[in-house]
């Protein structure tokens, strides 16, 4: 094993927390994307935004609390995901989307918009946060389980 | 002989051990620089030290050129980088660092370059050169080394993020107060990344949404 491939495995997390993640987003569906304007926000939602910031880009990024969030349309649909790269904490969401992947400010690693999955390193990927828009904003859930 | 001198000198709202974090993160130069470097090289590196190869493009006289660096560190205030470039010029820089408090330090470049005595009339064009690159790139790190101590307070973990943002729960109490950063040199790479590898930016023009 190489000096690199030993660093990488101190540091890397085990692929079972990335597959656990993905278990998490494939039992919510498409991502924790949630467009019901007939419903009130629900327990833990909170608005962080008017749908208009969307544009001009289609997206935007905005710290709410300690979380930074990264709001964007895909297919008509608005998400969200976590807009921290976790590599070393870069701006996921600081270039325009283009062809369904972002790629990050800093070490351009790239992630695909519609599941959060890493290109460029399987064992990464990002947080999707369930949101929620009514009455031309944009509610996000920020924490999901409370007690833990 | 004569000696071309340009210094400048920022503050920045982070410790200098997240400068020098950032001064030794190689592969971010053709990530947040991109419209600067074309490509990087890591030639070899260990602890603090390291041998680059970089393609820039120069500002105001708009030169692409390539130079072979040689990095490391002279104290914990001070880095060096050496660089070599293509037509014999070699560019001496010193990177000195000052802790002003916990947040925030002083960063001081000196840039030096010996040549034949009749090149002293250079010395205007030098420094608007120098003081150009070192404005241009500051500009584009100083979000980098904030934002990084700003996650870096919040808990994060190269290569795995914030648990509170991955585990859907609410942040630790304590969350963003101050947590030492360490100076673990080389910066960690990826296996994709392997020293020796090259970095190449993946596209010259971007739409910029921001921070």
């Amino acid at each position: 094993m190489d000096r690199a491939q030993q660093v990488w495995e101190a540091l890397a997390p085990s692929s079972d927390s990335c597959r656990e993640s993905e278990q998490i987003l494939s039992k919510k569906g498409s991502l924790a994307v949630v467009t019901e304007p007939e419903r009130a926000p629900g327990i833990g939602f909170q608005r962080i935004a008017d749908v208009s910031e969307l544009e001009p880009y289609g997206q935007f990024s905005k710290w709410v609390d300690d979380h930074d969030i990264l709001v964007f349309r895909q297919d008509g649909e608005i998400k969200a995901l976590s807009n921290i790269c976790p590599h070393f904490g870069g701006p996921v969401g600081y270039h325009q989307m283009k062809e369904g992947v972002f790629t990050c400010l800093w070490h351009n690693y790239r992630f695909e918009a519609s599941t959060g999955r890493c290109l460029t390193n399987e064992h990464l990927c990002l947080r999707s946060y369930k949101i929620k828009v009514e009455d031309g904003g944009i509610w996000v859930q920020l924490v999901e389980n409370p007690g833990t | 002989m004569a000696t071309l001198i340009a210094k400048c000198s920022m503050e920045m709202d982070c410790p200098k051990e997240v400068v020098v974090w950032n001064y030794y993160d190689h592969e971010h130069v053709v990530g947040t620089h991109y419209k600067y470097y074309s490509e990087f090289r890591i030639l070899a590196e260990r602890d603090d030290w390291c041998l680059v190869e970089r393609f820039y493009k120069l500002p105001i006289v708009n030169l692409r050129a390539s130079s072979l660096g040689f990095m490391y560190m002279e104290s914990p205030n001070l880095i060096r980088s050496i660089q070599h470039g293509k037509l014999g010029l070699v560019l001496d820089q010193e990177i000195g660092l000052e802790d002003l408090g916990q947040d925030r330090c002083r960063v001081t470049c000196t840039y030096r370059m010996e040549l034949p005595d009749f090149a002293r009339v250079f010395q205007p064009l030098f420094e608007r050169v120098i003081t150009r690159w070192f404005r241009d790139t500051w500009v584009e790190d100083a979000p980098m080394r904030v934002r990084r101590w700003k996650v870096w307070k919040l808990g994060f973990r190269d290569f795995r993020g914030l648990d509170y943002v991955n585990q859907t729960t609410a942040a630790p109490s304590g969350a963003g107060a101050y947590r030492p950063h360490p100076v673990r040199l080389p910066v960690p790479k990826t296996p994709e990344s392997p020293p020796g590898s090259g970095y190449k930016r993946p596209f010259e023009k971007s739409t910029e949404v921001g921070y």
